[in-house]
């Protein structure tokens, strides 16, 4: 290594640096609260070919992503073609997006009248079109349903925005004035990462930082080897299944064959269904983020996130499947159901390698509901729109924890008290329920139980969820979880509901949903052995 | 040592508790300082706390009637959340939301652990009691309480409880319920604590009012008879002068006043620091500083902007979130115990583990192995062995090279290059920790200057400054009892906010003047039981407000008079300029929701004067030289090194040099000039 081992730990130190405060920028001059709130964001600085040398993210469905959009951006737009103050907008699926909510912008780092670098951020907008409010309509089969689509294109050259497009995207959104704070904001945090990333290299020269972020990449790669060293060789395989598209009733299996060999890893998932009508359909950089997710779960993860920790990783997802589709499949829940499925084929696969390291299946949903309509006092829209915790799996010496986030999201709640004041709902329960977690040595967490009553007059629920029919796995003689359920309260009974519904309710109907627990770990031998 | 007159007295004390040593200042009425340092004695910190004032009182020769204040920064809250050692509590909530404390907000507090846990809550969910009973958003009550339920609940509550919680829904809306269960159980058990949501904080937000006031009940027990301890202890070695607690919003309160809302104090110990930072900053007409306070295991570094100590009410500690205002303090895990290793990639690390103070670093000789940045520190002659902490501890250069060999052969370098090389690894860390603080907050650091304090930050202070382009550094007169100095720059002071939620366009007036009014009357009417009197007591009114449909908050003055429209145009008007301000935009035309009044009640304490050091006289005196190492310099050179209290205002130093005296070492880098101002304050600035 040509950096010595300290100056190596100040250029990383300066590097995560350049990240966390495009981070802190974004968050802090957000305006919806999905980015200041629930950081549903993240941002990542690379190196002038596009390696990804350091990033902040807030949950994990945005790892892969990052990577693959400067790729296609750098794919239309070659790096030697960027000037100081150009700016490329993405959100496109099927070029380096996940679902069309996250917008992605990618600054040029010009040094001495040459690229020398790139910064991005990624945000998840709370509407960008569609056919229905917060653009993840559940009966959607064309992209074209879900919003607007955004390739790799300039939003900003030389340091102006084209007004143009700006316009063009603010007359495709429900909330125009929300979404240009938010890319403001997200044009404030490039800035921030450009000037950081400047004064790393004024302050070492361009020749020493590249030998660095070099021998980063190499360092990362080499952390990560060490740990794939450690597992044992060998192919294994898995399958698992989503309950349906949403538009069929028909299962949709995954598949996974991940093949550990000296220097890398290779998670095939040749053999997934084909790409669905329905929504389900993860794009590639949502499949990559999965992967990476759980190679990072599976070794070390304070190895740093850079393009070197993923190399020994190869991922296969054949065009055409549900984990890559093409053009132009609606794909809104495959950044937040499929994705979570895909965790746990994967863990399931590895189960037989790492025993010992391998949790039993989680909740594998985020359980999404919304609920839109008219305010009866005030005659005003309103959406309401969250994700509900569920069982965490046990653990090979623990328990599952209770009515938690897992895996691919991590996302706050929102409290009983500003949802009753803010909108025409009640809160009529909201507790766990400790039984739903599978038995085993070590039993699985529980779900959550959230009752919402609406008080509003022909409001539309909708409702995202899995795990309603085949239920989270246990492991080594562990049971399974309970399924998740979902009901409707109507004319004094309840009613069971699909897991992935759209319904008109009337004044004084209560949903109730109950989210999935995760599976046990072990036979379950006489007593158990936490306290439960 | 100054010479006490009988015309000094009276005297105040400040006694401030840390981890490792307890610091006691004792400043008589013409500005003389004694200092004391014991060490902390963390299984009672009475012992410690009592020795230290006894040694002071001695020293100065004062009798105790004569101390006029005696002020007390406490980590006994603190530490008992931290160590789960505080009472066995039951909570009463409403029935279906049993669970609220353990889902707390649905997150895990690591993406990436599978191993992962969640700090349990401090309730077990066998005490966690739910009653039948609703009340809306607005405070209408959908479900009534009856009688029967609330003593069914209160008699299991009173079973194996120490202290008894008690949240409901939209109690801070109408505190009815709450007030029902209070009085059954102050009718079975009038001696029981009680913690209810609507009257610690009647803020919305379900879990974090829960959290906190369960976190009340928690402390409560313990540190209510700490203070009754610590109060009789002092009364019976004569101290007449009620005890002052300071809170975590750097107000203090009296002791008795204080025992029933222990959760106000579990920030305590880290407000001196931020105080004296700002009594600096004022002496030496500084608006804008960063405070950055190094010790043993951690840094504490807060924004002090135009003079103002900027407040949080988003604390959290241990995992738990506390919603009471607190000065807004950044804790960076790095400090003069952080260990250096090499990870495995073979680069060289530093903490976040720490060998504290017990081991402590290998220089200690108590059996610490590691190599930590005061062995680092001492390797490279900025530390004397003979003179740390005043030669209360001998350091052994021999053992601090040992364990920096380790390392140092492992990574190929010499034991010096290693030694900076742990220096510079701990600056770069604590460099990135304070350019995130700052811009978290919305601000530049170069804005600022550094005022540098504990035991180790004078020694860092420079070159962190550099690395973040700051150009002035400020090192107080006594940088390791600077928490103890601030203690005595404080106010009495009492706040509360409820919670509201009134739509800025067309809000219910008279509801803002009543709500307001109720406040005010009830914090004033506390704080003349302290001794305030109604001509010098300050109220301050404020507002959180914020963009309808947001979930943050911007607290502000409100603008003086009635509350009219024009009343609420101004602070309309003040919102959005403050938003542009801190977060980069302002939507004038969007809606705004009033969402919590507050009111701030102090009365004013005398502000100390130091008695000031003379002026320098020709040069100043070195007292010594030793071999020395600057990075600048890449070598070793033979340094001249000074004593602190021989310098006078005006001195001037041209680095390298060191400045030494028994609570701080001071580094001064080559190319920098270091002056003494008033009160002894050193100023750092580059030197061309």
């Amino acid at each position: 290594m040509k950096t010595d081992p300290i100056s190596f730990e100040v250029f990383r130190n300066a590097f995560i640096s350049v990240a966390e405060e495009m981070g802190a920028t974004l968050v802090r001059t957000a305006y919806s609260p999905n980015i200041k709130e629930r950081r549903d964001c993240s941002a990542a600085a690379f190196d002038a070919e596009g390696q990804m040398v350091s990033q902040a993210e807030h949950i994990p469905v945005h790892l892969g992503a990052m990577p693959e959009s400067v790729k296609a951006a750098l794919q239309l737009f070659p790096a030697s073609d960027w000037k100081q103050g150009d700016a490329i907008i993405l959100n496109d699926p099927f070029e380096g997006g996940t679902h069309l909510p996250d917008i992605t912008l990618i600054s040029a780092v010009v040094f001495e009248g040459r690229v020398a670098g790139f910064v991005a951020n990624r945000a998840h907008h709370a509407d960008v079109g569609g056919s229905s409010p917060g653009s993840m309509p559940g009966a959607a089969t064309e992209i074209y349903q879900e919003g607007v689509r955004i390739p790799p294109i300039h939003l900003v050259k030389a340091g102006t925005i084209d007004p143009g497009l700006w316009r063009l995207l603010l007359a495709n959104v429900r909330t125009p004035i929300e979404r240009e704070g938010d890319l403001r904001a997200q044009i404030a945090a490039n800035a921030t990462g450009v000037t950081r990333f400047e004064s790393i290299l004024a302050k070492y020269t361009e020749s020493v930082v590249s030998t660095f972020i070099e021998e980063f990449h190499e360092y990362s790669r080499q952390r990560m080897l060490q740990q794939l060293r450690q597992m044992p060789k060998g192919d294994f395989s898995f399958s698992d299944y989503m309950d349906n598209d949403g538009i069929s009733s028909k299962p949709v299996e995954l598949k996974v064959k991940v093949s550990i060999k000296g220097k890398q890893i290779v998670f095939d998932f040749t053999g997934s269904n084909q790409q669905t009508r329905g929504n389900i359909n993860a794009p590639l950089a949502v499949t990559l983020s999965c992967s990476y997710y759980v190679l990072r779960c599976v070794t070390d993860p304070t190895i740093p996130v850079n393009a070197g920790c993923y190399s020994p990783l190869r991922v296969v997802a054949p065009e055409g499947s549900v984990l890559n589709p093409y053009p132009p499949a609606a794909v809104s829940a495959g950044n937040v159901e499929t994705s979570q499925r895909i965790v746990d084929v994967l863990f399931g696969a590895l189960k037989e390698a790492l025993p010992d390291r391998i949790p039993a299946a989680s909740q594998g949903t985020m359980n999404n509901l919304t609920i839109g309509g008219i305010v009866p006092e005030t005659s005003q829209v309103f959406t309401f729109y969250e994700t509900i915790g569920g069982g965490l799996g046990a653990r090979p010496s623990k328990r599952g924890i209770d009515g938690i986030h897992s895996h691919m999201t991590n996302t706050a709640n929102t409290p009983i008290e500003a949802l009753e004041s803010t909108y025409p709902l009640r809160v009529e329960c909201y507790h766990l329920l400790p039984e739903s977690g599978g038995k085993g040595r070590y039993r699985g967490g529980g779900g959550i139980r959230r009752d919402i009553k609406v008080l509003a007059d022909h409001a539309v629920v909708s409702i995202q969820s899995e795990r309603r029919r085949f239920s989270p796995w246990g492991l080594q003689g562990g049971l399974p979880g309970n399924i998740g359920k979902n009901r409707h309260w109507h004319n004094g009974k309840w009613k069971e509901i699909p897991g992935k519904v759209t319904l008109m309710v009337e004044n004084g109907d209560i949903i109730s949903i109950q989210t999935p627990g995760g599976g046990g770990f072990g036979k379950a031998t006489g007593k158990l052995k936490e306290p439960q | 040592m100054p010479q006490r007159t009988p015309d000094s007295e009276p005297v105040r004390i400040g006694i401030d508790v840390g981890g490792t040593f307890t610091d006691v200042l004792l400043l008589d009425s013409t500005g003389n300082q004694w200092h004391v340092k014991v060490r902390s004695t963390p299984k009672d910190s009475s012992i410690g706390v009592l020795e230290g004032l006894q040694k002071a009182l001695e020293l100065a020769q004062v009798s105790p009637e004569k101390v006029d204040y005696l002020l007390h920064g406490t980590t006994v809250a603190t530490n008992t959340v931290l160590q789960r050692k505080g009472s066995s509590i039951s909570l009463i909530t409403t029935k279906g939301f049993e669970d609220l404390l353990e889902i707390g907000r649905q997150q895990r507090p690591n993406l990436y652990d599978l191993m992962v846990e969640r700090e349990p809550p401090l309730v077990s969910r066998a005490n966690v009691i739910g009653v039948d009973e609703r009340i809306l958003a607005d405070g209408t009550v959908l479900n009534p309480l009856n009688s029967d339920e609330a003593e069914k609940a209160v008699k299991q509550a009173l079973q194996n409880a120490d202290a008894v919680a008690i949240c409901l829904l939209f109690s801070f809306q109408n505190p009815i319920h709450e007030n029902q269960l209070i009085q059954e159980i102050q009718q079975k058990d009038s001696s029981i604590s009680v913690s209810a949501s609507s009257r610690v904080l009647a803020e919305y937000r379900e879990f974090e009012r829960m959290s906190t006031t369960a976190l009340n009940a928690y402390v409560t027990p313990v540190l209510t008879q700490y203070l009754q301890h610590l109060d009789k202890a002092l009364h019976d070695i004569g101290i007449t002068t009620p005890l002052l607690v300071m809170q975590s919003h750097g107000g203090v309160l009296q002791s008795q006043m204080i025992q029933n809302h222990a959760a106000r104090l579990l920030f305590s110990g880290l407000a001196g620091g931020t105080l004296g930072g700002r009594y600096t900053s004022q002496m030496l007409q500084e608006e804008n500083i960063i405070t950055f306070d190094m010790g043993g295991t951690s840094t504490d570094v807060a924004l002090i902007t135009q003079g103002v100590i900027r407040e949080t009410s988003e604390g959290n500690i241990g995992g738990l979130p506390c919603r009471l205002p607190m000065i807004d303090v950044e804790t960076v895990g790095a400090g003069g115990g952080s260990i250096g290793w090499i990870d495995t990639g073979g680069i060289l690390r530093v903490g976040p583990q720490s060998a504290g103070a017990d081991p402590g670093p290998a220089a200690y000789g108590l059996g610490g192995m590691n190599p930590t940045v005061t062995d680092a520190n001492l390797i490279l002659g900025r530390l004397d062995p003979d003179y740390f902490l005043g030669g209360a501890i001998a350091l052994k250069p021999k053992l601090a090279s040992q364990s920096i060999q380790g390392i140092a052969q492992n990574l190929g370098l010499s034991l010096e290059e290693c030694a900076f090389g742990i220096i510079r690894v701990v600056n770069a860390n604590m460099e990135r920790a304070i350019r995130v603080v700052s811009i978290q907050r919305g601000f530049d650091p170069r804005d600022f200057a550094l005022v540098a304090f504990g035991g180790a930050g004078p020694m860092h202070a420079w070159a962190l400054a550099e690395n973040l382009g700051i150009p002035r550094v400020i090192i107080p007169s006594a940088p390791g009892l600077h928490s103890a100095l601030g203690l005595l720059t404080t106010n009495l002071r009492i706040d509360k906010s409820q919670t509201i939620l009134e739509p800025m366009e067309s809000p219910d007036l008279s509801r803002l003047v009543s709500v307001f009014q109720q406040l005010e009357q009830e914090l004033r009417e506390r704080l003349l039981e302290q001794g305030a009197s109604n001509q010098s007591m300050i109220i301050q009114r404020l507002a959180d407000l914020r963009y309808t449909g947001q979930a943050y908050e911007i607290t502000l003055p409100v603008p003086k008079g009635g509350i009219t429209k024009n009343w609420l145009t101004q602070l309309a008007t003040t919102f959005h300029d403050r938003h542009q301000q801190q977060y980069g935009f302002a939507s004038r035309d969007a809606p705004v929701t009033i969402v919590n009044l507050r009111v701030i009640t102090q009365e004013p304490m005398p502000v100390p004067q130091l008695a000031d050091i003379p002026e320098q006289v020709g040069d100043p005196p070195i007292r010594a030289k030793r071999e020395v190492y600057f990075e600048e310099l890449e070598q070793t050179i033979d340094t001249p090194i000074y004593e602190r209290s021989s310098l006078g205002i005006g001195a001037q130093i041209i680095g390298p040099a060191i400045i030494e005296q028994l609570d701080s070492t001071t580094v001064i880098h080559p190319k920098t000039k270091a002056s003494i101002h008033r009160g002894g304050n050193i100023i750092m600035e580059e030197h061309q």
